[in-house]
């Protein structure tokens, strides 16, 4: 929220950090405060508080526009049913069902069970089970195989200060021959 | 102030107040269009005006369960729309409110007003209103980056962000079709027609409820909150069919601060708009509305189209 | 027992060409129809008769029609006053089910199916009450409540209802229609009838038997001839007068002319219906050609009350036979270019092709019929399977396709479109002389049951009469082929979205008011 308000300041307070490390300046420092220039010589600002505070008129204008020429008059009644006055719970939408259109538009990077019920059914069910093909065909193996080799190389934590200082002096030499 | 920024601030002012008057006769104008190429009477060119006055007498008439998000969404959409209109070059470019906002940001305010019609859908409950915000999301998020993708192409060739510069830097140089802008401009196209609920995506002027995308997110709605979100509809075609002229024909536009190049825009931009509404009336007329599932495929064709444009700029430099 | 055994003993019936009855003993009453079905026949419709009394015991008969090539074939059963229920057929023909369960609600008698839950009664009448037994009705003592109807619930997370109806946002007919579904996906359809119910089959007994074709003609708008010409079919049956043979080529006049307008109108709204408004307007065009051509030869755009007992209200006159003849050719050119632009639209093709599947194995189960029928592969016409006159001359050709697609509805009707354009040039052209309208029919013998059986645009329509003393109507059972069709639609949806629902409801097209009776 901070980040998307006042991005100028923000910006300027990473300046410092980029230009420590040696890199050319961001070229916020010429605009004025409320203003976003990301690139010096090119038409491109942004200034999200004058933004927001516009659309905010914007919006209190039209309120005030539409209760100072019309009225202001407002009843309540149910909504609506199609004449059917039975309505519950049931038939609000469920987040699986609000997802479901990703879900199909993605559907081969799912692997989908589902079960579901043919209309000859007297107690239909339905049931789906959904698991990410990336996760089973890429992160699963990959998971595995540091595991396996985790275990492998699990023998030589023996926890014996004489073997640790075994594996320190070897390196040195190593080292050491490496250098020469 | 000196008299050319007076100037530019009354451009900006006539911008805001030519979108707000003339977005319903644009709508009219198409559905007018719509009929002819059917063989159908049209009704009047100004029925939009009349329904949203007949709207804005009645008395609003709130789901008992309507929460205040329900009732000041309209307001928000229309807002959001009327500065969107501030933001797009339709007359003349030189706009103050230009360094407020560029195309990313209006892309940023549009996918806003679509967040709260989505709640607003959703609000009281009933399964209409949820279905057509799920399938508002669905359009939406595919859309929105085909959208973007699309201004960024144009921004590529004019060097700039913010619209009315793009305008300027397009309209400024030798005539002349950039292959790459011909690709996006297709791209533009399928998104218009996406995002402002016409065929092949939504359609307008259905009744059947299970079918819908945008009327089924109105369904709970009357009186001045329908006026203001169906207002807010044909302000939303009309930025849409300005940004496209901004993009693809700004040729016309007063560049200059006079009061003549900006009198001389006006019939211009008017002819623009005649021509871009029987183009959506002509598009609507000869296809069928896609199955909803087919409508990704849409999109993901729009945003091809547009990431085609970006590469042929980018490799081809054309 | 073999079915061509016993139902040699059958005895003809009046009213449509090779229509038999034979009576059934109660034990037997199922092992029949399973015989009926494997032999290929397919059940019509069941209703039940008894003299209006109060209170039991009254002597009631159940009566079940069957399609069995060539003709119907009508089942009686007597009650034998020793059981409260009937044995019930849903096994054998699923569409019995809601059949039966209507017949509770009417006649007060129980199948012994499961599926006890009302039909036609809402909250209108109490469940104690039956309109066709009890003389009369209860007072209503409060305002009627909601109808707390249970529906079938599919169980399961993230499984949410749509309700749609009865009141929708276009100007159609009432329905309820109750989706679970997951997002878009359709998980189960359930129907919810009934709410054009207005007690038809009571005011038939009220009225006297020479004028029941008036109230038979209002039963459903879009069939008025078919409904009208079968109730004089069983009418004239019983009364032993066969009617002139212009009147009857009128009348086939008359049920082409309505054929072609409602397949008019189905095309252009499926058009519609899939976003492509040309089509729509296309097609009012053409169909408003044909009412004002209907006009301009019988003086009505819509056939009400043409068909009379005795032969039809109206002749044709020379300039009319003109006005039709013209029209038809130029129906059958102009929807020549239709079809072309509907089978060639990329857009239209990838809407209608697949959807709403109902294989014909399935169509064959559920014993859809009429055109929808012959979309899936279920070539049964009853103009050219048991044609009555003047069907006979004709000779209709048969459309049929077995993809049973909403394309292979939208191909059946094009095909229908045509051959109906051609029947009418031919009738125009071929139409007998002497009278359309024989004088005085004689009131038919009290207790004689008489069959009408026409195919409509829609499928077959039946009526049957049972004739009172001194002219009145003793029962009078009128049955719409969408009986047979609506459920067919819960299986039809399925594999489908839910926004293509709509589309495919319209390419079944069925009816509310000829089926809520």
């Amino acid at each position: 929220m901070l980040l998307g308000l006042l991005p100028a300041q923000i910006v300027t307070a990473l300046d410092t950090v980029v230009r420590q490390l040696g890199l050319q300046g961001l070229p916020t420092a010429t605009a004025p405060w409320w203003l976003l220039l990301p690139l010096p010589d090119r038409q491109a600002s942004y200034a999200p508080l004058v933004f927001l505070v516009t659309v905010a008129a914007v919006v209190v204008l039209t309120v005030l526009a539409v209760r100072a020429v019309w009225h202001r008059r407002v009843r309540r009644s149910a909504a609506w049913d199609c004449g059917f006055v039975r309505l519950d719970a049931r038939m609000q939408d469920t987040a699986e069902g609000f997802g479901q259109p990703i879900r199909h538009i993605f559907q081969p990077f799912f692997a989908m069970q589902r079960e579901l019920p043919t209309p000859f059914d007297r107690a239909p069910h339905y049931s789906v089970r959904i698991a990410d093909r990336l996760w089973l065909g890429l992160y699963q193996p990959l998971g595995g195989l540091v595991r396996a080799l985790a275990d492998r190389i699990a023998w030589l934590q023996q926890g014996r200060i004489s073997a640790y200082l075994l594996y320190g002096f070897v390196t040195l030499l190593v080292l050491l021959a490496l250098m020469l | 102030m000196n008299a050319v920024t007076a100037l530019e601030w009354f451009t900006q002012v006539l911008e805001v107040i030519t979108a707000l008057a003339a977005a319903p006769l644009l709508f009219g104008w198409v559905n007018q269009c719509r009929a002819w190429l059917q063989n159908r009477s049209a009704p009047s060119l100004l029925q939009p005006y009349r329904s949203i006055r007949k709207l804005f007498h009645k008395d609003a008439v709130l789901a008992t369960n309507a929460s205040p998000l329900f009732r000041i969404a309209p307001y928000v959409i229309f807002g959001t729309m009327a500065a969107a209109a501030a933001v797009i070059p339709s007359v003349g470019t030189h706009l103050p409110f230009t360094p407020v906002a560029d195309g990313i940001a209006l892309v940023g305010l549009l996918a806003t007003a679509r967040v709260f019609q989505a709640l607003a859908a959703m609000d009281v409950g009933t399964a209409f209103g949820t279905l057509g915000a799920r399938r508002e999301m669905m359009i939406g998020f595919l859309a929105e980056p085909a959208l973007l993708m699309v201004i960024f192409v144009a921004s590529l060739l004019s060097a700039s962000t913010a619209l009315p510069a793009i305008a300027e830097q397009l309209a400024s140089q030798a005539v002349g079709i950039y292959p790459s802008l011909a690709f996006t401009a297709v791209a533009f196209t399928m998104v218009l027609l996406a995002e402002n609920a016409r065929i092949p995506v939504d359609n307008p002027a259905t009744h059947l409820e299970l079918t819908m995308i945008h009327e089924a997110m109105l369904l709970e709605y009357s009186a001045r909150h329908l006026a203001l979100l169906e207002w807010a509809a044909t302000l939303k075609l009309f930025n849409y069919t300005c940004i496209g002229f901004a993009l693809f024909a700004p040729w016309g536009t007063a560049h200059s601060e006079t009061p003549q190049a900006l009198l001389a825009a006006l019939p211009i931009f008017g002819l623009k708009l005649l021509v871009a509404g029987g183009g959506i009336a002509l598009v609507e007329t000869l296809s069928a509305k896609l199955r909803v599932f087919r409508a990704p495929e849409f999109l993901a064709t729009a945003f091809l189209f547009a990431v085609l444009g970006l590469l042929v700029r980018l490799l081809l430099g054309a | 027992m073999p079915l061509r055994r016993w139902s040699a003993a059958a005895a003809p019936l009046a009213g449509s060409p090779g229509t038999k009855q034979i009576v059934v003993a109660r034990e037997n009453w199922r092992a029949r129809a399973q015989e009926i079905a494997a032999a290929g026949g397919r059940l019509m419709a069941l209703w039940a008769s008894g003299p209006a009394a109060t209170g039991r015991p009254a002597p009631r008969t159940l009566y079940a029609a069957f399609v069995l090539p060539p003709g119907l074939l009508v089942l009686t059963m007597p009650d034998d006053l020793a059981h409260d229920e009937y044995p019930g057929i849903e096994e054998v023909f699923p569409h019995a089910s809601r059949m039966q369960r209507a017949l509770f609600d009417v006649s007060g008698w129980r199948s012994s199916d499961p599926d006890v839950r009302p039909w036609l009664r809402h909250a209108a009448w109490p469940a104690d009450f039956h309109p066709l037994i009890h003389e009369t009705a209860p007072t209503a003592a409060e305002e009627p409540r909601p109808d707390d109807y249970a529906f079938v619930r599919v169980e399961g997370e993230g499984v949410h209802e749509i309700a749609v109806g009865p009141v929708h946002a276009g100007i159609i007919e009432p329905g309820h229609f109750r989706f679970s579904v997951v997002g878009e996906k359709v998980l189960k359809l359930e129907e919810r009838l009934g709410y054009a119910h207005k007690g038809v089959e009571r005011r038939f007994t009220e009225l006297p038997i020479l004028e029941g074709h008036r109230l038979a003609a209002r039963l459903c708008g879009d069939s008025t001839v078919t409904y009208a010409w079968a109730y004089c079919q069983a009418l004239e049956g019983l009364a032993g007068t066969p009617i002139p043979a212009r009147a009857a080529w009128l009348r086939a006049l008359a049920l082409e002319l309505e054929r072609a307008a409602n397949h008019l109108g189905d095309l252009g709204a499926l058009g519609n219906d899939a976003g492509f408004a040309f089509g729509l307007s296309q097609f009012s065009l053409l169909k408003e050609q044909l009412l004002r051509a209907t006009h301009a030869a019988f003086g009505q755009r819509y056939l009400l009350d043409f068909v009379v007992p005795g032969g039809t209200r109206a002749d044709l006159a020379p300039e009319g036979a003109r006005a039709l003849s013209d029209c038809a050719g130029h129906l059958a050119q102009q929807t020549r270019v239709l079809r072309g632009i509907y089978d060639e639209h990329a857009g239209l093709r990838d809407r209608f092709a697949g959807a709403g599947m109902v294989t014909p194995a399935l169509a064959a189960r559920l014993g859809l019929t009429g055109l929808v029928g012959r979309a899936s592969g279920q070539a049964h016409d009853l103009r050219s399977d048991a044609p009555w006159a003047p069907y006979d001359e004709l000779a209709p050709g048969k459309a049929g396709a077995t993809e049973g697609d909403v394309a292979a509805r939208v191909a059946v009707r094009f095909d229908e479109l045509f051959e109906s354009c051609r029947l009418i040039g031919r009738i125009v052209r071929d139409l007998p002389g002497g009278t359309h309208l024989a004088a005085g029919l004689p009131t038919p013998p009290e207790g004689a049951l008489g069959i009408g059986l026409i195919e409509g645009w829609r499928g077959p329509v039946m009526i049957a009469l049972e004739a009172g003393a001194s002219g009145s109507i003793r029962r009078c059972h009128p049955h719409d082929p969408s009986w047979q069709n609506w459920p067919v639609l819960e299986h039809a949806i399925i594999g489908n979205i839910v926004p293509d629902f709509p589309l495919i409801n319209k390419s079944f097209n069925l009816a509310y008011s000829g089926h809520d009776l």
